[in-house]
Parts: C-alpha cells; sequence; structure tokens
C-alpha cells in the first residue's frame, strides 16, 4: 500500500492558490526530493500532508485513508515531521528532546516506560548522538543540534518522515551525515519525503525527485530525468550542465538564463 | 550548573516545606497559642475562643495563602510555557490587573453587596479578557517580544483605568477601600472568602496541570507540536481560561500579589532539566511556599502598620525581575 498519496491536492492561503493539482505517490523504501525555486510551495506541500493547512481541492490518502478521517494521535503515530530551523525554545537535555518523538504514545501507564527509553536510545543511536544525551540543546553546535532533531523524528518510528530543508545551515561534513542518515532511514523501509535546495544531494541520495513550481509538480521521476536541463532551465531560470562522478550524474547550477 | 532532580524527591521537598509553613502559619498570631491546641482547635476540641481564633482567622488566612500562592505559581509557569517566554507571569503580562481592574468595577459600583459571586466573577472576567487578547495574539504569531509588550500595556490600561474609577469615586471610603485592597493582603479574610475562591482556583489549577503534555511538545514550535498529536488549540485554551480563573479568583479575594509566578518557576526550572510539564507541579508546590513564607514574614515584622503581602512580593520580585532581564540580554549578546 502507498503510504502517503496526493491526489490533485490544492492549497489556497488567503485567496491565493499556493498549491495546484498535486498528485504524488511516496513510496516505502526511498527518499523522495522535493525541489523547486523559493516559494514554489514545497514547505506548503509538506504542511499539508501533514494535515497542518486545509485543502482547497483533492485529498490525501495516509495508507489509503482519507488523512481528514485519520485521528490527530493516530496520524501522529504515521507522520513524522522535522521542521526547519531546529529550534528548541528551552535547554532542555538531548535525551528528554528525543523522547517527545514518542509523545503519540504516551498514555496514563507506566509499565511501557523502560520500553519507551530503548526506543528512544535505539534512535539516538542510529543518529549518532548517544555520545550527547546528557547535554543541553543551547551548547550543541548546528550540526549535533541537526542530528537530534533528526533522532527526535526518528523516535516517532513512523511509516512516513517529512523533513523541511534539512541541510541548509550545515557545513559539508554535516551534510552528507544528515542526508546518509536519511537514506539509511529510508531503506529501513520509511518512506522519506525531504525538501531540499541542493540539486546535487537531490541527485545523489534521492530515490525520486519531484519539481515544483508555482504551485505544480513540473515532473516527478528518478533523478536523471527530473534534475535535466531541460527541466530546471524554465523551473529555475538557470544553466545547469551535467557532469559525471563516479558513475552518477549531478546537475550543477552554471549561470542564470534570461 | 544546576543538575535535574527526580521529579518526585523534589515535589516530596516542596510538599514538605508547605507543610512546615502551614504548621508555622497557624500556630503564629497575636495571641499565642501552643501548637498542640492549634491543632485541636483546626478539629474543634479546644476552647470555644482558640477554635474562633484557629478555624475563623487563621485557617482562612493559610488555606488562601497556599491556593493563591500555589495557583500564582502554577499560572507563572503555564503561561512562560504557552508564551515561550521565561518573564511571562500574571502580573507582568497584566492579568493580574485586568483581574483587579474588574473587581474594582464591582467595587465602584458598589455590586459587590449584591452577591458575593460577582466580585470573583468580574476579577475572572477581567483576567479572562486580558488572557485570551495575549492568546489571540500569539495564534498570529506574534513574537515573543511582541506578546510580552503587549501584556505590559494591557497591564498599564488596566491601572489607568483603576486609576480613572479612583479618580470618579466621590466616597473616599471606596477609594481608601480599593487602594488597600490593590495593595493584596490575607488579612482577616474568612471561610466564605475562601469557599467562594477555592473551587474557581482548583479547576484552574486542574486546568493548567493538564496542559502539560501540550506544553512540552510546543517546546518544539506549534506545527512539530502538531505534528506530535498535541491539539495546540485546546492547549492554548486551557492555559488561558487556566490562568483567568485561577488569577481572577486570587485577585478578587487577596488583591493583586504580584511576581510569585515570575520567582518559582525560574528558580525550580533547572532542577526539572527546563521541560516545561515537569516545571507545572513543583511550581504551584513553590508558590504555595512562598506565598506562605511572605505571609509568614509579614506577620513577624513588627514596623508599625502590618505590611501588605502585595507590596512585599513585588519588593522581592522587582529586582528579580531585572536580574533575570540582564542575563536574558546576556544570553543573546
Amino acid at each position: 500500500m502507498i503510504p502517503l498519496h496526493l491526489k490533485g491536492v490544492g492549497v489556497s492561503l488567503r485567496g491565493r492558490a499556493i498549491l495546484r493539482d498535486i498528485t504524488l505517490a511516496v513510496q516505502p523504501g526511498g527518499i523522495t526530493a522535493l525541489v523547486g525555486p523559493n516559494g514554489a510551495g514545497k514547505s506548503t506541500l509538506l504542511r499539508a500532508s501533514l494535515g497542518l493547512v486545509p485543502l482547497s481541492s483533492g485529498e490525501i490518502l495516509l495508507q489509503g485513508r482519507n488523512l481528514t478521517a485519520v485521528p490527530l494521535r493516530e496520524r501522529a503515530r504515521l507522520l513524522a515531521y522535522l521542521a526547519q530551523g531546529h529550534h528548541a525554545i528551552w535547554p532542555i537535555r538531548v535525551r528528554r528532546l528525543v523522547g517527545l518523538g514518542r509523545l503519540p504514545y504516551r498514555g496514563w501507564s507506566r509499565r511501557a516506560a523502560a520500553m519507551e527509553d530503548a526506543l528512544v536510545e535505539a534512535a539516538m543511536a542510529r543518529c549518532g548522538v548517544m555520545g550527547l544525551a546528557d547535554r543541553t540543546i543551547d551548547t550543541l553546535s548546528g550540526g549535533e543540534k541537526a542530528r537530534v532533531m533528526l533522532a527526535r523524528a526518528l523516535a516517532v518510528g513512523a511509516e512516513v518522515l517529512l523533513v523541511d530543508e534539512p541541510i541548509a545551515a550545515l557545513d559539508p561534513r554535516h551534510q552528507l551525515e544528515v542526508m546518509a542518515q536519511l537514506r539509511m532511514i529510508a531503506r529501513g523501509g520509511t518512506a522519506v519525503v525531504c525538501v531540499l535546495h541542493d540539486l546535487q544531494m537531490a541527485a545523489r541520495f534521492c530515490d525520486r525527485v519531484a519539481v515544483l513550481a508555482q504551485g505544480r509538480i513540473v515532473v516527478a521521476g528518478p533523478p536523471e530525468t527530473a534534475l535535466s536541463p531541460d527541466v530546471l532551465r524554465p523551473t529555475y531560470g538557470i544553466e545547469t550542465v551535467k557532469i559525471q562522478i563516479r558513475g552518477q550524474q549531478l546537475p550543477v547550477a552554471w549561470e542564470v538564463t534570461d | 550548573m544546576i543538575r535535574p532532580v527526580p521529579q518526585l524527591a523534589l515535589n516530596m521537598a516542596l510538599l514538605l516545606t508547605c507543610c512546615v509553613l502551614v504548621v508555622i502559619s497557624l500556630v503564629l498570631g497575636y495571641t499565642p497559642i501552643p501548637a498542640g491546641e492549634v491543632l485541636r482547635g483546626l478539629a474543634g476540641l479546644a476552647d470555644p475562643k482558640t477554635v474562633t481564633i484557629v478555624q475563623d482567622l487563621r485557617l482562612p488566612r493559610t488555606a488562601l495563602a497556599l491556593l493563591i500562592g500555589g495557583s500564582l505559581g502554577l499560572s507563572g509557569a503555564a503561561l512562560q510555557g504557552l508564551l515561550q517566554n521565561p518573564l511571562a507571569e500574571p502580573g507582568v503580562v497584566g492579568v493580574s490587573s485586568a483581574a483587579a481592574f474588574g473587581a474594582v468595577l464591582v467595587i465602584y459600583f458598589g455590586l459587590a453587596a449584591t452577591s458575593s459571586w460577582t466580585l470573583p466573577l468580574s476579577g475572572m472576567a477581567g483576567a479572562l479578557a486580558a488572557t485570551t487578547i495575549l492568546w489571540a495574539l500569539a495564534v498570529r504569531g506574534a513574537a515573543r517580544l511582541t506578546l510580552l509588550l503587549t501584556g505590559v500595556a494591557i497591564g498599564g490600561l488596566s491601572i489607568a483605568l483603576i486609576s480613572l474609577v479612583m479618580n470618579l469615586s466621590s466616597n473616599p471610603w471606596a477609594i481608601s477601600e480599593i487602594a488597600f485592597w490593590l495593595m493584596g493582603s490575607l488579612k482577616d479574610r474568612t471561610l466564605s472568602d475562601l469557599g467562594l475562591a477555592a473551587p474557581f482556583i482548583l479547576i484552574g489549577c486542574a486546568m493548567l496541570i493538564a496542559s502539560g503534555g501540550g506544553l512540552e511538545a510546543l517546546t518544539l514550535g506549534e506545527d512539530t507540536a502538531r505534528s506530535l498529536g498535541t491539539p495546540v488549540n485546546r492547549v492554548r485554551m486551557q492555559v488561558v481560561l487556566g490562568t483567568s480563573l485561577c488569577v481572577g479568583a486570587g485577585v478578587s479575594v487577596a488583591g493583586a500579589v504580584g511576581f510569585v509566578g515570575l520567582i518559582v518557576p525560574h528558580l525550580l526550572r533547572a532542577f526539572t532539566d527546563h521541560a516545561p510539564a515537569r516545571l507545572l507541579l513543583p511550581s504551584a508546590l513553590g508558590g504555595a511556599a512562598l506565598l506562605l513564607t511572605a505571609d509568614i514574614a509579614i506577620r513577624l515584622i513588627a514596623v508599625g502598620p502590618e505590611l501588605q503581602l502585595g507590596v512585599v512580593t513585588s519588593l522581592i520580585g522587582a529586582p528579580f525581575f531585572f536580574a533575570l532581564i540582564f542575563r536574558l540580554q546576556g544570553e543573546q549578546a
């Protein structure tokens, strides 16, 4: 079953159409990249998929069920979201922050506490932040914070992970780390949807790329076709060149077209 | 750096402190009564004079200090969690002043005599109006500083309106009653005052405690909180209503008692790992302990007329507020 299926989704905010007729089937076990110029509607697409903004048309199916019919708590167990910016307001410790990912499962019973702790630790271990468990979030570097936030989203154990620009403010090493972690999460069977600005990262790490422009999906397909110069030229207004490295084709933004 | 301590240990320690303070508060008074007699007086077993003193004078005062202090500490912690600002507090964000204005109107128009419920109800209406304005701004995504400044403006307006009422009042007795009442005090409160305020305060406290999980999720921002299944709007409503009930009812019985909700959560935050939900119960217990301590101190300090409770908490709280601002400034620099 397709874990997340958008069918003809439209979103309007204050009378302005932000998304139009978006159809996208997100497959498990892979990363789907959402790329496109600023203001194309990428973040809105993620927020709509979470049920955070009302649809003006179309429907979103979560495991075959209409998203609006799925109760909040169950929705929270199936869909995990990693917001842009990684901010935490209070300087809480990493272990507690990652533990917030288990909120959709928190109940009155304390019986399952040990199992919950184990799941939180597993998420921290997978993101390599066990060593930071007792540090407070305000003392971490940008890269550490990004990994901790990813661990928080991973702790939900959801079928679908929606990630908004996870590598925007990171140095190259941390970018590679986060992308590799997302790929590992996807290989574990999760359907990962990831908003990216870095076309090369999209080409290297993602299985599918959906290119958005002005609220519509221009192309959705494997990176080689979706990130071809002919698609990127009208979308971004740039000329790209393809380079071949170790058997992989990567687009390089070259110059602005007029 | 302060290490977080186990939640149970912290709560038990605070509870124990409260118990000790309750005993001191009951034993302390103009008429010296031994502790044993006080206990018998509570149970109604001592001589009638002692029973009257303990049950009608000391018990309401002590219980109100416990309830109002606790609810103020709790409201402070919850408001800070909701507005995501360690400087938020019912007094600072104008909720107490708005509640005071609501109550002052009732005193001015002489409505307090019509029914004993008018005063607390009007106080709560004032508090609700202020909290709703803050909430509406928070929903529209106002910055943390904007919210705080709005609160300051609400407080300023409320105080101006209270002054206007006093200005227009031709009855000097009403003016002095309003002025005294604004200073905040627990002196000479009766069991019926307690009975009037307690139900609202307890319901308010229950709502605030129940908002804990939601406040915890809001640490990660609103969208993420929603994605974790938190009904964000319901949590906001809970905090707004809970604070209004607590502060409105408290202010109408004891007048304006400021800064408890600022001092207590701040002192306890580091012990609770900065987690908004874990801060709630300790803040309630700590608030109760602080207000009891202040009320006991007032009775011990013999300087002419008895000091007013609200004056004392503000004298302690305002420098604390300054210190907090300076520290936050340092962190941002």
